[in-house]
């Protein structure tokens, strides 16, 4: 699991997660990129990270990857990244590609709803709080 | 039995042990665009902090739709004890990538 200031360097991330695992005779290598895609006037979006709770969430994945004989990679910014560029890519290694086009899924997926991760738009050079996209986390609302 | 009769000092011993068992001092966090310093808060349970937080009316719209986590694990009861020194993080919605 790898956080970066600012936006991602996509090609040389995936180049080097290659060559992590090119001895570990994995056949598939399933990556996703997420992209800042240009709308509703915003000129970047930004990202707030607790790292603490991030690491043991991404762990658990990594024990349930192993379990299946494969490997999960994730990378994502924090602060500010432009439009265009890139915020958030993961990745499955495994030995064939049925159990890495699953993994890839569900991880992702879960990745939306449970990563300890707040986004923010920036217009006009001011930080919102992308309330309407957000998703309340696993027992959410405890307190009330 | 007898005439015994506890002095100011006896009286201060009690107090003193009493106060040690039940100071349960806990941290609250809250995360991302709740934009709150941290604060502390008496609670022994996360139903005693529950009934704390909820006389801050600048939380209620808050604390519906946010998860708790105690020394940074995800809590899923408010049946759960507190003790003293203890982290609470208030998580509200989240949206990576």
């Amino acid at each position: 699991m790898e956080l970066y200031c600012g936006p991602l360097d996509v090609k040389s991330i995936f180049a080097k997660w290659l060559d992590e695992e090119k001895e570990s005779n994995y056949g598939a290598y399933i990556p996703f990129v997420g992209t800042i895609r240009a709308e509703n006037e915003i000129e970047a979006l930004s990202f707030d990270i607790y790292e603490p709770i991030l690491q043991a969430w991404f762990d658990a994945w990594q024990e349930r990857a192993s379990s299946l004989g494969a490997k999960v990679k994730m990378a994502h910014a924090v602060g500010d990244v432009p439009v265009h560029t890139s915020s958030y890519i993961s990745a499955v290694f495994s030995p064939k590609r049925r159990v890495a086009l699953e993994l890839i899924e569900a991880f992702v997926e879960d990745f939306k709803a449970n990563a300890p991760i707040w986004k923010y738009d920036i217009i006009q050079g001011k930080r919102v709080y992308a309330d309407d996209r957000s998703t309340p986390m696993n027992g959410a609302g405890i307190l009330s | 039995m007898g005439n015994y009769s506890k002095s100011k000092h006896d009286y201060f011993i009690i107090r003193k042990k009493y106060t040690k068992r039940e100071l349960y001092m806990v941290k609250v966090e809250f995360l991302g665009p709740i934009a709150r310093a941290p604060i502390e808060v008496e609670a022994k349970s996360l139903e005693e902090l529950s009934s704390v937080l909820k006389q801050d009316e600048s939380l209620l719209s808050w604390l519906p739709k946010c998860a708790v986590a105690l020394n940074d694990e995800m809590v899923m009861s408010l049946d759960t004890p507190l003790k003293d020194g203890d982290k609470i993080t208030i998580l509200p919605p989240v949206c990576g990538g």
